[in-house]
């Protein structure tokens, strides 16, 4: 091939690659095909090494390897025995925040169908720059691109994208994450924000006025109709006041990251009726003042904001 | 012959998306296109590129696009670098390598910009590192393999 014909297939090359990527942009088809087709070859891939693996060490486990089973089994009546305490306490205190709610006539929250999922693979490839990983069921078992993902410690993430059988799952700490939350006792509502792997998350948008205090629990909104209300989501480790009037809130994840293997969705069986949730991934405002992360808020040239704050404050109190 | 050819890029494929759960960030399909492309079979090398394509955009995060810009320079590079060097030369194999990984971070960095992705640069240059130093290595293996499979195939 010379050199002319070279320049030549580049540009088409590049041409091409700028028609299929602006027609993409607006249709999202191509993005719908390859995912429908990567997703589940590299869940049948990974399901079938796994299955190997499984195979191989269940067989190893149950036949040749039975030192200490007998300890376990002890370890794990007794450890039965105090599940079952706890749980008998539990339902008595279920039964008393029932009959205060009742009393108090509080919304109950819509009942949220959670599915047990097994994480199949992480961050895969050289085109994954997310924190994510994969999961081994599609929207044939209710995945969506937005369902939440959690464990019995809280909030994990949400769906990125959906295949038949696979999905990929986005992270609370990918720095395109963020969730609408409130503190526990104080019920300071924000914005969680991820900042990348091994990271404290961000606690965004609370105003210096506002009582948060370190140790306290970040429990989700549900006010952006994408999470049900009251998941952990993580504990405030540090409150600094920052140069401008809002708080610079750091937050440790309760989920320990490292150690998944069993996930669960939560499926909202009211979601055909709901407007559409936020979007999975928004990208990270730059300052607080980022046109994109908030549309309502413009350069604090003559402290308009605050002032604008203060007003409304003086309305709400004088209501 | 030929299905023992499918068989052989099955597999690959296979063992290729095996690789990348355990290497994060490292794409192992690029030594077989780089392979695909040194035995000049048009077909093969289409429908190899063509589901390459699709199985990485699938299972990445970003939007279409990244991986076929960079496997199509991966084509541009190859016939670039063939007026200089044997294509089965150690050299040609190292300087293509180090042209794709810069290149690939090229490419991430202007689409993440474009689309307002954050991405981690240390990581992404880590990752680039990796695909430089394992390229080779995996082209020389699979390059040695495809040998045996001609001969196996002659017989």
């Amino acid at each position: 091939m010379n050199a002319r014909r070279l320049i030549v297939v580049f540009v088409l090359l590049f041409m091409f690659f700028l028609a299929i990527y602006t027609w993409n942009e607006r249709t999202s088809k191509l993005d719908k095909i390859s995912t429908n087709i990567g997703i589940e070859v590299v869940g049948a891939v990974v399901r079938s090494v796994t299955y190997v693996s499984t195979t191989v060490s269940d067989f190893w486990n149950n036949y040749i390897s039975l030192v200490g089973v007998n300890e376990e089994n002890q370890k794990l009546k007794e450890e039965l025995f105090n599940l079952k305490r706890e749980l008998a306490s539990a339902k008595e205190d279920k039964a008393e925040l029932e009959r205060l709610r009742k009393l108090l006539s509080i919304d109950y929250a819509v009942d949220w169908k959670a599915e047990g999922v097994r994480i199949l693979a992480w961050r895969l490839g050289a085109n994954d720059y997310f924190e994510s990983f994969v999961l081994s069921k599609g929207f044939f078992s209710g995945s969506k691109v937005g369902t939440p993902i959690v464990n019995a410690d809280g909030l994990i993430g949400r769906v990125l994208k959906a295949g038949p059988y696979t999905s990929i799952a986005l992270l609370l700490t990918d720095s395109g994450s963020s969730v609408s939350v409130i503190t526990e006792k104080g019920r300071v509502p924000g914005i969680v924000q991820g900042n990348g792997h091994n990271q404290l998350l961000s606690m965004r948008f609370v105003k210096k006025s506002e009582d948060v205090r370190v140790g306290e629990l970040v429990l989700t909104s549900g006010l952006d109709l994408s999470f049900p209300k009251g998941i952990p989501v993580g504990e405030i480790v540090s409150v600094e006041e920052s140069s401008n009037f809002m708080l610079e809130i750091q937050v440790k994840p309760l989920v320990n990251f490292e150690k998944l293997e069993e996930v669960l969705f939560l499926q909202n069986p009211f979601e055909h009726i709901l407007p559409e949730g936020s979007p999975v991934y928004s990208p990270k405002p730059h300052s607080i003042f980022s046109p994109m992360a908030t549309p309502y808020l413009v350069q604090d040239k003559e402290g308009d904001i605050e002032k604008a704050f203060d007003e409304q404050a003086n309305v709400n109190g004088a209501n | 012959m030929k299905v023992l050819n499918v068989l052989w890029w099955f597999v690959y494929t296979s063992f290729a998306l095996f690789l990348q759960i355990y290497t994060v960030g490292v794409d192992f399909f690029i030594p077989g296109i780089i392979v695909a492309l040194q035995e000049k079979r048009i077909w093969q090398t289409s429908i190899v590129l063509g589901i390459f394509i699709v199985i990485q955009e699938g299972i990445g995060t970003m939007p279409f696009g990244n991986v076929f810009l960079w496997y199509s320079l991966t084509i541009i590079f190859f016939y670039a670098w063939r007026w200089f060097f044997e294509v089965e030369s150690l050299m040609f194999i190292l300087l293509l390598s180090l042209a794709l990984s810069v290149s690939h971070y090229f490419i991430v960095s202007v689409l993440a910009s474009v689309q307002d992705i954050y991405i981690d640069y240390n990581a992404l240059r880590d990752e680039c590192v990796y695909q430089m130093l394992l390229t080779p290595i995996i082209w020389h293996a699979i390059s040695y393999l495809r040998k045996g499979l001609r001969n196996a195939q002659q017989d």
